[in-house]
């Protein structure tokens, strides 16, 4: 045993001294899964650009309904905001600043030119007469809202029209209750008639409430989805569901650099010169199996904690992710000696396997983001070992529990011995 | 009394159509002498270390080192024995004391006795102050140093040196001789194998000659000398028809054999009687208008040993 663990440490200390196995083991996995990741969606990288909007407010406020337009358009007025200047303040809102980039011009035509010249991608044009259109007189004008918007854009405009829509629809919602509240008092309230100042008095109250109601709303909204049976506790992020493939697929690459030194060392003559020791072929072959086994351990372990601390990726529990950690060593390992057992030059010895591994990386699912549970394309998976042990990674990394990942592990191990047999086999033969 | 009875080995590659490099070679080795495999490149010495060190399944025959057969105890024979290859075998990325405590974990040592081991070899290869430095740092003649002291890290009965001096610089190869000598005054066994003859003869109590898998000759340097007989070699240069001399001077009454060298001036001839020949050889040079530029007599050699007992160069 101490012969098998030489051989084993003496192998770990030379492959980690190589700053080409290093760059293979551990910086390819990690620059690959940060590509992938950003290109498919990754949450860390992902961001959304706010959308630049242009408003116009031409409102001339309640006081146009009683015989005082253009008294102000665009800021406070008095006691109360005129309802063009409330949907500026809404648009400028402090919650939606990640979503809209808010610009407020003069007149409308400057705005639409700024959408003509790709400067925002909507102009929100707000008519004079708004306030005076909802102002619940019977007389009062319809007003237009313009969204004057770039037809290129496909984000941004229904984001807009959106959050305009619902402002408007809450000031037709004041407007609905000062006109009920007027044919209240026409109708039968007090019996006395109701001017048009008194209209636009209760009018600027509504709104004034409304205003207010939308800052201390008595409601609060609180989204729940109720788990389905069987479905996993957590989706992992597609950046960290990339590094899983990426770490299966290299534990198989790292496993092979190591065993590759078994064709080395028979051209550089250090393997023959072991066989004249005392040592025996067979802890020649443990101790390089270990080496491989103890490499990728460490490999996997440190791509764990790389996942972790630049992905915030979750591996699932400790049991499990143990387990899959040690299983997935092993299958590398042994497949690598496998594979190796049949180079006979140090190039075969690297392009051999490493096309072995593309297949099965295909086959497996290691760059497909997620799992068949059906069809061809599950079976296939669930014929190559890298396919379970993602598929054991997938569940850990779900929160599906220990117990989910006791079928993909058992199939791991069934690899990794099959493999190691027929290793064994074959270097018996080879270095009888 | 005997550390190695080798009787009949041979080794055939891919039987049964292979080369046959190894052909039912016999010879014994005492305890305490240096034994040396002398022939050319592919005469079938390394073959045979080979089959010593347990490396190669022989084909045919047996033999015991230390009292183990190589085929049926080959365990026991390894652990008798040091291993020097031809070829560096030492992983260049670790330091020489690194490579010495890997090699010493491998022939069975450890703890106390490993360090102790790994010491004592470093001061015998005289490397103590470059322990920790990178093989791949030192000069061809150090890291064959290095390669002979992982052999002797367990202190074998019998060391095995395959051609150890090839290609390295004569105070590197001085240096290995001396260390060898030193070895054999402190009782180790040592069966070395080379294709310099006058290795062989410095180093060795006794001498095989090989060539193409067969033992030719086998004994002291006196006693193979002695096999030449009263013969000289004479060795002469040309100035033009070489190929052409060579051919008439073989034809020669009391020429044993006449061989050209591979530029075509320089011939070397194995005699009767030097005295009585030279004459000769000038007449035939002057009858093919070429000057004989240089002559040389000695007293025979291995290299006159070989060439009488081949008929061709050590060299070839």
């Amino acid at each position: 045993m101490r012969r098998v663990l030489a051989i084993a440490f003496k192998d770990v200390r030379r492959i980690y001294r190589t700053p080409s196995a290093l760059l293979t083991m551990l910086a390819a996995p990690l620059i690959l899964a940060s590509l992938l990741g950003a290109a498919f969606g990754g949450a860390q990288a992902f961001s959304i650009q706010p959308v630049n909007v242009v408003v116009v407010n031409q409102d001339a406020g309640f006081a146009a309904t009683a015989g005082q337009a253009g008294a102000q358009t665009t800021g406070q007025s008095g006691a109360h905001q005129a309802l063009g200047a409330i949907l500026v303040d809404v648009l400028r809102n402090p919650g939606l600043e990640d979503v809209l980039e808010v610009t407020v011009e003069k007149d409308a035509a400057t705005a639409r030119s700024a959408v003509d010249d790709g400067d925002a991608a909507v102009a929100v044009i707000v008519p004079g007469g708004l306030s005076a259109s909802l102002s619940g007189a019977s007389t009062a004008p319809k007003a237009t809202l313009e969204l004057y918007s770039d037809p290129r854009e496909e984000i941004g405009p229904p984001l807009v029209a959106g959050i305009v829509g619902q402002i408007a629809q809450g000031f037709e919602g004041s407007r609905a209750t000062v006109t009920s509240v007027g044919r209240w008092a026409e109708g039968g309230g007090s019996g006395a008639p109701v001017s048009a100042s008194e209209v636009a008095t209760l009018t600027q109250r509504a709104t004034a409430a409304y205003e207010q109601l939308a800052r201390t709303s008595a409601l609060r909204l609180d989204q729940r989805a109720p788990r389905v049976p069987g479905a996993s506790e957590r989706e992992p992020s597609v950046a960290s569901l990339v590094l899983a493939g990426m770490l299966v697929f290299f534990m198989f690459i790292g496993a092979s650099t190591v065993t590759r030194t078994i064709v080395e060392e028979e051209i550089d003559g250090t393997l023959p010169r072991l066989f004249t020791t005392p040592t025996r072929r067979s802890a020649v072959l443990g101790g390089k199996f270990t080496s491989a086994f103890l490499t990728v351990l460490l490999q996997t372990v440190i791509l764990l904690l790389a996942g972790i601390l630049l992905f915030q990726a979750y591996w699932g529990g400790p049991a499990a992710a143990i387990a899959l950690t040690l299983a997935g060593a092993a299958v590398a390992s042994s497949l690598a000696l496998l594979l190796t057992s049949f180079a006979r030059t140090v190039a075969q010895a690297g392009a051999m396997p490493s096309g072995v591994y593309l297949v099965l990386a295909l086959l497996g699912g290691n760059f497909v983001f997620g799992l068949a549970d059906t069809g061809v394309y599950a079976v296939v998976q669930r014929l190559t070992p890298n396919g379970w042990l993602l598929i054991g990674w997938h569940h850990a990394m779900r929160g599906d529990g220990f117990g989910a990942v006791v079928l993909p592990l058992l199939m791991v191990l069934a690899f990794a011995v099959l493999f190691f047999v027929l290793a064994a086999l074959r270097f018996r033969r080879r270095y009888a | 009394m005997s550390i190695a009875e080798i009787e009949g080995l041979s080794k055939q590659y891919d039987p049964p159509d292979g080369i046959l490099a190894v052909d039912g070679i016999s010879f014994d080795v005492a305890e305490g002498e240096i034994f040396s495999l002398l022939g050319p490149n592919g005469a079938g010495k390394s073959t045979t270390i080979g089959m010593l060190s347990c490396l190669l399944q022989p084909t045919a025959g047996d033999a015991r080192i230390a009292g183990h057969s190589i085929t049926s105890d080959p365990q026991g024979v390894k652990e008798a024995i040091g291993v020097v290859p031809q070829d560096i075998a030492l992983y260049e990325d670790m330091s020489a004391r690194e490579n010495l405590v890997f090699w010493g974990t491998m022939y069975g040592l450890s703890g106390d006795e490993l360090q102790r081991r790994v010491d004592a070899v470093l001061e015998l290869i005289t490397l103590t102050d470059r322990q920790k430095d990178r093989i791949q740092t030192y000069s061809g003649g150090m890291k064959r140093r290095v390669n002979i002291g992982v052999a002797l890290l367990h202190e074998p009965r019998v060391l095995y040196l395959d051609e150890p001096t090839v290609g390295i610089d004569p105070q590197s190869r001085r240096a290995i001789l001396d260390g060898i000598l030193a070895l054999r005054e402190r009782g180790m066994t040592i069966l070395y194998t080379t294709h310099y003859m006058a290795e062989a003869q410095e180093l060795s109590d006794r001498i095989g000659i090989v060539d193409h898998g067969h033992l030719i000759a086998l004994g002291t340097h006196e006693e193979l000398v002695k096999l030449v007989g009263e013969q000289a070699e004479v060795e002469l240069t040309v100035d033009r028809h070489g190929d052409r001399l060579v051919e008439t001077w073989r034809e020669l009454p009391g020429v044993h054999s006449a061989d050209l060298d591979d530029e075509g001036t320089g011939v070397r001839l194995l005699v009767d009687d030097a005295n009585e020949m030279l004459p000769q050889l000038f007449e035939a040079a002057a009858a093919e208008k070429a000057r004989i530029t240089s002559v040389t007599v000695q007293e025979p050699t291995l290299e006159t040993v070989f060439l009488h007992l081949t008929g061709r160069a050590l060299r070839e």
